[in-house]
């Protein structure tokens, strides 16, 4: 079983990017405005284009009813037909029927009479749409009133008249493409124009997050609003400043915390161990006042050793750890923390298998590598069972380390193995072992790995191996 | 050799001072920056001690004054502070080295011992006079592959004048610089104990400790002109 890799970085919560919500929001926003307008347009446009044809229609109804005469010969309504060819023009089909329902004038392969809705006022208009000579046209049906003749009162006529519509159905079609390529060219510009205006006006947000990220880096002192700023963005960069100024402030005290305690923990510590060595420097001093004072000196040395770790586990919490990044030749680090712990290994009669190539190079900080392999070499050496062995292997990949380092006769179940990076756990709660290890190294190790940019993992059972498998970046 | 010892813990400076002193040093305590500071403006020391966290003037300023003021003594810090900020800021504040606390008495022991000789430009722990070799490392003499058995207080005498081997050294350096403060012994003590070191070099030609008089002593292999 592993113990779960730790976790990363941290993963931020996006929500999407505000120019692209602007832009689709106000483009949306534009396009159902251009589209609500050019519907409103092209209906106008085409109520006015009918109702001029319609008016035509009626001008053409009317002109045709005003050739009626009363033939007194005949007796009754009648056109003359020489003066109808005077009125009509080839485009129209047309008809006027007598007040008793006789077709005066006109094509009769129109309609009949009963074909027709009439109003029944006189200059009462009905259109319709229809086909005329298999094309699409409006007709217009009029009742006019018929010629004056003596004291006889008015007849109505009804004037039919045919027009085909192509040409204003022509133009409508022309107005719907221009509308709809103007809409569409209009949201084009929109979007360009928006898309750049917004690149812009954000562009002070870009400086701003740029602004962060050398302050980071920057040795100086910085004010965010000490910089020409937008006027929205001022309280953010004032809210910053204060920001900045509260953690500059917790850090310090923090760092004064973590100077008060390293010098009244560490300055007892030496004026204890100082007086331990000089009983042992004193040749006065008995045989058995050397071995209590050897006793005490051990015991100082490991309290050392735990407050070493303390202070750096709190410096890892405050992120006052800063990496220096330098080439550092991994296998000779590791090679050195096996001399140091060699001879442990040598009293434990343990056996180095060593799979490390002859150089591995990284970019990382010396110093916390060496304390990490180090440590995982004297756990290592310390824990595996008397006669066992220490491999340590080195593979490189394409952008990073593989480091593992295992011993044999693990002392953790597998069901542990979540639980060894935890601070001061120990698999034996006896404490037996107290006197070299105090359950810091690997949560130490840990932290350590994770801020020069890897991780740590740990996979064990129990008189198996226990093996620790750290991950480096090629550069941090 | 003398050495300034400046620490405010008096545990530590206690033990400290008390490992110096086993090991022949003559040794000045102080307990705080002000007491370090008078300390070294009325004496000559070879190698000063300071800790970093005092009160009444604090190590790093009391570095700064000292170097402006041009003293040239080895200064040996030691303190709490362990982050490499710390340490670059005390050797560029002028100290010669730098030791965190805790630490091994036997590796102060050695710092201190290694700045001493660079104080007098000696880089070999092996000083050589003839047939007279001291191991400065072990705190042992021998002349002509004999053991010379002498108390702490020869021995420092005997080292402070191979360190100046060939140059004549006054009573007053030599009380300067293998006494403390407490002891200020007088010439009569320096004529006697350094009868008692003529003595045990013996009687080997060439004689080594040569003696002018009215200006001070000398070891060498040839007597001053």
């Amino acid at each position: 079983m592993t113990s779960a890799a730790p976790a990363g970085p941290l993963a931020l919560p996006m929500t999407g990017s505000i120019q692209r919500r602007v832009v689709v929001m106000a483009t949306a926003g534009l396009a159902i405005a251009l589209l609500l307008s050019s519907i409103v347009l092209y209906l106008a446009m085409a109520v006015a284009l009918r109702s001029e044809f319609t008016i035509d229609l009626e001008a053409r109804a009317r002109a045709l009813a005003a050739l009626a005469e009363f033939d007194p010969v005949a007796g009754r309504v009648d056109v003359d037909l020489s003066a109808v060819a005077e009125v009509v023009t080839t485009d129209m089909g047309f008809q006027l029927w007598s007040p008793d329902g006789r077709l005066m004038a006109g094509d009769q392969e129109l309609g009949t009479w009963s074909e027709y809705r009439v109003g029944s006022a006189p200059g009462a208009i009905v259109t319709e749409v229809v086909r005329f000579e298999d094309r699409p046209a409006l007709r217009l049906t009029r009742r006019c009133r018929g010629p004056r003749h003596g004291n006889v009162q008015d007849e109505t006529l009804v004037a039919v008249v045919i027009v085909g519509t192509e040409a204003m159905d022509h133009h409508l079609a022309q107005l719907r493409k221009l509308l709809v390529l103007v809409a569409l060219g209009t949201v084009i510009v929109a979007v360009g124009f928006q898309t750049w205006i917004l690149r812009r006006s954000l562009r002070p947000l870009r400086v701003l997050a740029d602004d962060i990220a050398r302050r980071d880096r920057a040795e100086a002192p910085f004010l965010f609003s000490g910089h020409p700023r937008p006027v929205e963005l001022m309280p953010v960069a004032q809210r910053l400043d204060d920001l900045m100024a509260r953690i500059a402030e917790v850090l310090a005290r923090e760092r004064r915390i973590g100077a008060a305690v390293a010098h009244e923990l560490r300055t007892p510590l030496a004026g204890l161990r100082a007086t331990v060595e000089v009983a042992l420097l004193d040749p006065a001093t008995s045989e058995a006042e050397r071995r209590r004072a050897d006793i005490c000196l051990g015991i100082v040395e490991q309290m050392q050793r735990v407050l070493q770790a303390l202070l750096m586990l709190a410096r890892l919490d405050a992120r006052n750890v800063v990496p220096r990044a330098v080439n550092v030749d991994l296998a000779a680090c590791l090679a050195s923390a096996r001399d140091a712990a060699d001879a442990v290994a040598r009293e434990r009669r343990l056996e180095w298998r060593w799979q490390v190539p002859a150089v591995c190079s990284v970019t990382t900080d010396r110093a916390l590598i060496e304390l990490v392999f180090g440590n995982l070499l004297g756990n290592a050496v310390a824990y595996a069972d008397a006669g066992g062995d220490v491999t340590v292997g080195m593979t490189a990949e394409s952008e990073a380390v593989r480091i593992t380092i295992s011993n044999s006769g693990s002392r953790v179940a597998s069901s542990d193995a979540g639980r060894v990076c935890e601070r001061f756990w120990r698999g034996d709660a006896s404490r037996s072992d107290t006197a070299h290890h105090c359950g810091l190294g690997l949560a130490l190790c840990q932290d350590v790995v994770q801020v020069l940019g890897g991780s740590l993992e740990v996979t064990t059972d129990l008189g198996e191996r226990f093996t620790v498998q750290v991950r480096l970046p090629n550069c941090p | 050799m003398r050495i300034l010892l400046v620490e405010d813990y008096a545990p530590l400076r206690q033990a400290v001072a008390e490992a110096l002193r086993l090991q022949g040093y003559a040794v000045d305590v102080a307990s705080d920056g002000a007491e370090g500071r008078w300390y070294a403006a009325g004496n000559t020391y070879d190698l000063i001690i300071l800790d970093l966290m005092l009160p009444e003037i604090d190590g790093l300023t009391l570095l700064r004054i000292w170097r402006d003021q041009g003293v040239t003594t080895h200064i040996l810090v030691i303190t709490a502070h362990d982050t490499l900020d710390d340490r670059i800021a005390g050797l560029d504040g002028g100290a010669d080295d730098y030791l965190v606390k805790p630490f091994a008495m036997p590796e102060l022991l050695a710092r201190a011992r290694a700045l001493l000789r660079r104080g007098y430009q000696i880089k070999n722990p092996l000083l050589t006079i003839g047939d007279l070799v001291i191991d400065t490392t072990r705190r042992q003499a021998k002349r002509g592959g004999r053991d010379l058995e002498l108390t702490p207080r020869e021995y420092a005498l005997l080292e402070y004048l191979a360190s100046r081997q060939g140059e004549l050294v006054s009573r007053e350096e030599i009380r300067e610089h293998v006494y403390d403060f407490a002891a200020d012994p007088s010439s009569n003590v320096i004529n006697v104990y350094v009868g008692y070191l003529r003595r045990k070099l013996g009687e080997e030609s060439p004689p080594l400790l040569h003696t002018q008089r009215g200006q001070g002593y000398m070891l060498g292999v040839e007597a001053p002109p």
